[in-house]
């Protein structure tokens, strides 16, 4: 059930709130031991919590999309009282004394929280195979990753746990999983909402957001108002010709090609546009954090054997990288976002691939594209990264199926605060083509 | 091109062998492909503080 047809059945009593999480709780206890998705549930906190919604709603007190919705949040989120690790082996004990903020808008708005999410160790990498608290594993197909880092809350959406979870996005870590599990994820404009009470890895690069079933859901827990007759007629999507649609697998470009004409068909202007080279853009933001992950880890060096190697190994980079070059990269990035604000003089958003391939298979370093072999981070995150360099919001949702049944992700793009527009395309899109 | 390895003895960093040929040849990569974007930063070019909206 999704967010939107929850609430409807919830208004029409049709469910009650405590109904509702506890069908959340029996299939995370259900589904959690083969998907690894959850690495704490708060099951006694949300029953209590949907027992004193059912009230309010009783009272006439309604407090809008949210209220009585099961969600996740990505164990990065400090929750009040409730073990927050990062998936770390250093937090492990961690109790925070406050909730992030994003977690304390969600409660207030009436969000029942079922658990913590798994995710990959200190949201460094794209894979959620955690070396201290074990693998997420992709519902679509178990012996895929979900992507990463938010691979458990990916993973709780996709295999309908729950209708809504929250994600950190440093260089695509929300998007990332939601093309690779098969739903929907904002990475929203930096800043919006703050990261306050998050788990840092990158103080510059760091966004959260919600992931969701669909595009409408996700703009319900934005606290947008979901599209109902999405119209497009006129708007001007920008196809990028350079870099985006370059070393695909063929079954994300024909996915795309087809989005890119359901568009058309649906009025939009989608026409090619030229950007310059977000190959730039990715190495600033790769330098960027690794600087600054490094800076915020650094205290724990001498703990290796805490660390996954993969982990270890980027920390070391980073505390390589002499503070001119990290100041040079904020400085080039500023440049960088001058010159690539310019497309906004030839379009209103820009429609892009979200990866370059379908979920790769646990273990799987490299995957090979037309015959190129490509690093599986870099063939994750290419396409995601220099969104989060910019600072632009970033929508990402399914377009599609790969011949092994497994999900195609779609990337909207728009200016700084453009996120309404990102919510209209992306419903008009969903709703063309046709059911999840 | 830099000497990762001397900067890690210098910063007393324990970079063992097993991971001394991945951190270098990563960072390697990194300065060759930040080189090109550097020279284009104008002197006077403040750092990046947020999307202007």
């Amino acid at each position: 059930m999704t967010i939107l047809e929850a609430g409807r059945a919830l208004r029409q009593k049709k469910i009650s709130v405590l109904e509702m999480v506890s069908e959340s709780l029996r299939r995370i206890e259900r589904e959690n031991p083969r998907l690894n998705a959850f690495l704490t549930i708060t099951r006694e906190e949300a029953l209590a919590r949907a027992a004193e919604l059912d009230r309010e709603l009783a009272r006439g007190i309604d407090r809008g999309p949210l209220h009585g919705i099961p969600v996740a949040h990505k164990d990065a989120f400090h929750t009040k009282g409730v073990r927050t690790t990062a998936g770390t082996k250093i937090l492990r004990d961690f109790i925070p004394e406050g909730d992030a903020d994003l977690v304390a808008q969600m409660h207030q708005a009436g969000a029942v929280m079922v658990g913590k999410t798994n995710l990959h160790e200190l949201c460094h990498g794209i894979t959620s195979q955690n070396p201290h608290f074990g693998g997420v594993r992709n519902p679509r197909d178990l012996s895929r990753i979900p992507g990463g880092s938010s691979g458990g809350s990916g993973a709780a959406v996709a295999a309908g746990l729950v209708p809504l979870a929250t994600g950190t996005d440093t260089g695509g870590s929300i998007r990332i999983p939601a093309a690779y599990c098969g739903v929907a994820g904002l990475k929203p404009t930096f800043g919006k909402p703050s990261c306050r009470g998050v788990t840092p890895l990158a103080f510059t690069l760091d966004h959260v957001g919600p992931m969701a079933a669909t595009v409408r859901d996700v703009a319900a827990a934005f606290g947008a108002a979901p599209p109902e007759h999405p119209e497009i007629r006129g708007l001007r999507i920008g196809v990028p010709g350079n870099f985006f649609f370059t070393g695909l697998a063929p079954e994300v470009a024909s996915a795309l090609r087809r989005a890119v004409q359901i568009a058309a068909a649906l009025g939009a202007m989608a026409g090619e546009v030229r950007l310059p080279d977000p190959e730039e853009l990715n190495t600033a933001g790769r330098l960027i954090q690794l600087s600054e992950a490094a800076s915020i880890w650094r205290r724990y060096r001498e703990r290796r054997e805490d660390f996954g190697a993969d982990v270890f190994a980027l920390l070391q980079q980073g505390l390589l990288i002499p503070a001119t070059d990290y100041v040079d990269a904020q400085r080039a990035r500023r440049v960088l976002a001058r010159d690539f604000a310019r497309v906004w003089a030839q379009c209103d958003c820009l429609l892009t691939p979200a990866t370059a391939i379908t979920a790769p298979r646990i273990g799987e370093s490299v995957v090979s594209i037309h015959g190129r072999e490509e690093d599986v981070r870099l063939a994750s995150t290419r396409l995601t990264r220099p969104f989060n360099v910019l600072g632009w919001p970033a929508l990402v949702m399914p377009c599609g199926v790969s011949p092994e049944g497994l999900p195609v992700g779609l990337q909207l793009a728009a200016p700084p605060g453009g996120e309404e527009t990102l919510f209209r395309v992306g419903a008009a899109l969903e709703d063309a083509l046709g059911p999840r | 091109m830099t000497d990762w390895a001397e900067i890690a003895a210098a910063l007393s960093l324990d970079l063992r062998e097993q991971d001394r040929a991945t951190v270098i040849a990563a960072l390697e990569k990194l300065e060759r492909d930040f080189a090109p974007l550097r020279r284009r930063i104008p002197f006077d070019e403040p750092p990046w503080t947020g999307p202007e909206q």
